[in-house]
């Protein structure tokens, strides 16, 4: 940009003594550095390129290929009960394998590593899985009867000492037996119906005993290659915070027995790169950088598909995305004052201006496609003139100014945190922000990373309202995100005197988890929700997708019941170029790597024949 | 903030004094060095900035902390002039009612950076001993220090907010003022004036009110125009970081921060604001340039 430098130089040069000179250098560095900027800025919006290329021909999966998909956090454990956070499931899904496969859109169990569906007694307190034989790990362990027990008795008895904590989705587990090579008994305390649902989610990932004897640190990040699974990837290499490598197993060939594809994965490996930086992410999609990426913003949406990528929005068939009330907290204490917030909440404003279709307005406090949903219309209804009343009714007077209300000295304030991990929160809380302003409300955001996030919102004093939300196709749900054994998002209950919040939402509770019967714990999940739109505790905002960003080459992407990838159909259209292209790199590149997968290829032929 | 460099701050140290027979010899390319084009504009850039802050009300009619049913993400319009954030709020009013914020914020931080700093260097530089010698030590310390660096320490140890930032932002600024200050007492010291005035029966008090603070202020408050200008890229830079005001607080940092996501999509979020900044900061170091010129 010289043209920009023209007019200041003479005139400068014409009026300044030369002693000046490094004063008089300073505007011009920084006009340079404003012209540098403006350069750069047009060279990236010049370059943002569609793709066009002509698709090889053929529905035929081809095999080959590393896939390099991007994710904006990093990964913090392997834990399989652990795995609920986007990232680690995103690796935990594709390495592991269960017992029983559920189907992401029926919902219905499936037969995997068990053979058939699990033998249940009558008060659901007993059930026994017959194992399939020839099932391997990745360190050449068998997958056998004891080794599920131990891997139960592990999931559902935690172990303090190692820092490995209990899967929220097993309670009241009592133990195991092996009954023969074969065939395994979990026995429970109370009616535990959640059971067979829970052992084909990623938190119940099957691993090797020698994985099961890890303790949390084994589980975290650096250690991952010690990690052995069944699943038809594995972990060949990792780069503490920058990349996973997940590689095929070559011997896999035990697939959930009515999937088409039986096997080897179409695709040689899968690099998880983290890329922090939204932009950076979205920018590297298109440009082709990478294969393929989670979480596209609503806002992108558009963008990403007219730049030729294929868009995939997975409901996650859980909680809504809520704001739960901390009812102990003294403002929120006030029903009328819980009720006055929920109608001043304009939520189509918020989905209308932040999202797109795949984010659906909230109709009850579970998903459409989740287990126990029951639409409530009218519940949460946008009313500001009613959230006025109630606020003057409970004696929280407006200042003639129009500021925040206030009595007896103390204002109506109140702040929320950042639900990191869900889209948009920082923007949906700023729309909240201005709607409760608008009835004289203040609403505080409560700023900091994820570890500050969490820290907060397990402080009543810090957050009295927490935005988040829970992942799982079944009733347990519920029990996951709300009950004090769980996540716990009320604080129900004061841990020093033992006094509650409200103990009737841990009874409601207690009937969802402890009911053997399906339809008893059905009509715990609608009563749970009358309480909570009774008592104005929980608002839910909109149906929470995943919505992934994929390159026109990727095919047969999927995901498990609640938006986890899956990666074992994904081929890639122009896989075989690409594996050639890779195989050259590879011997002209690092040797010790090419030498470390020779010697895994030959171990894996050895284990094949033995 | 460190392409503004301000290290010329002993500059004038290097002119022999003069005396004071060189002023009206220069009276006349004095008034030519603040008429240029330059900083014409920086004057009128600066004077809008300045009434923005004092009667935002004028520029703009949209609400900066409520954009109401407006669309988020709309483009430049004759509507909305920088378009709308991502939650639908106009940008160009949030960057107006963001002045007073971050000129207010700036002028603290000067203000500490003066006040304190011009203390240290007048009483080092007429002192001297080992008092001086002690307190150039500890300003040659808070000079080691990257500034981004103590200012994020400072605000950590302070607490988050704006006048937090900053007072964070002025300890980063004492340095440059001890420096200038001392020098200039330390030249004015050996003035004939000074001994008559001590001959005279002066208290070392009573000089330094009477004849060096008078004397050295002129250099000392360029100084201070030109800090104004890398005291508002502080601040933004720290409201980006996320350490300034409270959402939905206008702040220019914090509006370029929440912008950035939507670079690719939505890049008048970030650019536009970021120009006027920019303006600001250019206009300010402009001026304050003319300024020292004018006062050596």
């Amino acid at each position: 940009m010289p043209s920009s430098l023209t007019p200041s130089s003479p005139a400068l040069g014409r009026t300044l003594p030369p002693r000046t000179l490094p004063a008089r250098a300073v505007p011009r560095r920084a006009v340079l550095g404003g012209g540098l900027g403006l350069g750069a800025l047009l060279t990236l919006v010049g370059c943002t390129p569609t793709d066009t290329t002509p698709l090889p021909a053929g529905d035929e999966p081809v095999r080959g290929g590393v896939l390099r998909y991007f994710e904006p956090q990093t990964w913090t454990t392997l834990f399989p009960p652990q795995a609920g956070f986007y990232p680690n499931g995103g690796i935990v899904n594709n390495i592991t394998d269960r017992l029983l496969y559920q189907d992401e859109e029926t919902l219905e169990l499936h037969p995997w590593i068990a053979e058939e569906l699990p033998e249940v007694n009558a008060d659901a307190t007993e059930f026994t899985f017959r194992i399939r034989t020839g099932v391997t790990y990745s360190d050449g362990s068998a997958l056998d009867a004891a080794n599920v027990a131990k891997n139960f008795d592990l999931f559902g008895l935690g172990d303090n000492a190692r820092g490995l904590p209990i899967s929220e989705q097993i309670t009241n587990y009592a133990g195991s037996e092996v009954l023969d090579d074969r065939t395994v008994r979990f026995r429970f305390d109370a009616p535990a119906p959640g059971f067979p649902q829970a052992t084909s989610t990623m938190n119940a990932g099957l691993l090797s005993n020698a994985t099961l004897d890890l303790d949390s640190e084994g589980f975290g990040p650096g250690r991952s290659t010690g990690i052995a699974t069944s699943g038809p990837f594995y972990i060949a290499d990792e780069e503490v915070g920058t990349r996973l490598s997940i590689r095929a197993r070559e011997d896999y060939d035990w697939a959930p027995p009515h999937f088409e594809h039986q096997g080897r994965a179409h695709l040689d490996g899968l690099d998880y790169l983290v890329n922090a930086e939204y932009s950076v992410r979205i920018g590297a999609l298109v440009s082709g950088q990478a294969d393929g990426v989670r979480d596209v913003q609503a806002p992108d949406e558009a963008r990403v598909v007219e730049k030729g990528i294929q868009l995939f929005a997975q409901p996650t068939n859980g909680i809504n995305n809520c704001m739960t009330l901390r009812q102990r907290d003294p403002i929120l204490e006030d029903v009328q004052v819980r009720r006055a917030l929920t109608a001043a909440i304009d939520r189509e404003r918020i989905v209308s201006k932040l999202f797109t279709d795949n984010y659906p307005v909230a109709t009850g406090i579970l998903a459409r496609g989740a287990a126990g949903y029951v639409e409530a219309p009218g519940a949460w209804a946008f009313d500001p003139q009613e959230a006025n009343r109630l606020l003057d009714e409970a004696g929280w007077a407006r200042p003639a100014d129009g500021g925040y209300r206030v009595k007896d000295g103390t204002r109506l304030s109140v702040r929320v945190n950042i639900a990191l991990p869900q889209p948009r929160s920082r923007e949906v809380q700023s729309l909240v922000q201005e709607d409760l302003r608008r009835v004289g409300v203040q609403l505080l955001i409560n700023e900091g990373d994820q570890a500050q996030q969490t820290i907060d919102s397990a402080n009543l004093d810090r957050v009295q309202i927490y935005h988040s939300m829970v992942a799982r196709a079944d009733y347990d749900v519920v029990a996951s995100q709300w009950s004090v054994n769980n996540r716990n998002a009320f604080l129900n209950e004061d841990a020093e005197t033992g006094e509650w919040g409200d103990e009737e939402v841990e009874e409601i509770l207690a009937r969802v988890t402890g009911s053997a019967r399906a339809e008893d714990r059905e009509a715990a999940v609608a009563d749970l929700q009358e309480h909570f739109i009774d008592q104005a505790q929980v608002i839910p905002l909109f149906e929470e997708p995943q919505v992934f960003g994929f390159r026109r080459t990727v095919q047969g992407f999927a995901t498990e019941p609640v938006g986890r990838p899956r990666f074992y159909d994904v081929w890639l259209a122009d896989g075989d170029t690409r594996a050639e292209a890779a195989g050259e790199t590879r011997s002209t590149g690092s040797t010790r790597s090419a030498r470390t997968t020779a010697a895994e290829a030959a171990g894996t032929t050895t284990r094949q024949e033995a | 903030m460190s392409t503004i460099d301000l290290t010329s701050a002993d500059a004038p140290v290097a002119q022999p004094a003069e005396g004071r027979s060189g002023r009206g010899r220069r009276g006349h390319s004095t008034a030519r060095d603040l008429l240029t084009p330059g900083t014409i504009i920086a004057a009128v850039i600066l004077g809008i900035t300045i009434l923005w802050a004092l009667l935002p009300g004028l520029f703009t009619g949209h609400d900066p902390v409520d954009g109401g049913d407006t669309a988020a993400l709309l483009a430049p319009s004759a509507e909305h002039w920088f378009g709308t954030d991502q939650i639908g709020r106009d940008v160009y009013s949030r960057v107006v009612h963001g002045a007073s914020r971050s000129l207010l914020a700036a002028l603290i931080a000067v203000g500490v950076g003066l006040i304190v700093g011009s203390a240290i260097g007048l009483i080092a530089g007429s002192r001297g001993g080992w008092l001086g010698e002690v307190l150039m030590r500890i300003v040659d310390v808070l000079l080691s220090i990257p500034a981004l660096l103590l200012s994020l320490t400072i605000v950590i140890v302070l607490g988050f907010g704006i006048v937090n930032v900053a007072i964070a932002v002025g300890i980063t600024a004492i340095a440059q003022f001890a420096r200038l200050s001392r020098s200039q007492a330390v030249t004015i010291m050996q003035a004939d004036y000074v001994q008559a005035a001590y001959g005279s029966g002066g208290s070392y008090w009573s000089v330094l009110i009477r004849h060096v603070v008078p004397n050295a202020i002129s250099a000392v408050l360029a100084l201070a125009v030109l800090q104004v200008g890398s005291a508002i890229l502080q601040i933004s830079t720290l409201g980006f970081l996320g350490y300034g005001a409270p959402a939905p607080t206008p702040e220019w940092g914090l509006i370029i921060a929440e912008g950035r996501n939507f670079v690719a999509t939505a890049w008048w979020l970030t650019v536009l604001p970021g120009l006027i900044v920019m303006a600001v900061v250019v206009s300010t170091h402009r001026l304050g340039t003319a300024l020292r010129k004018a006062a050596a």
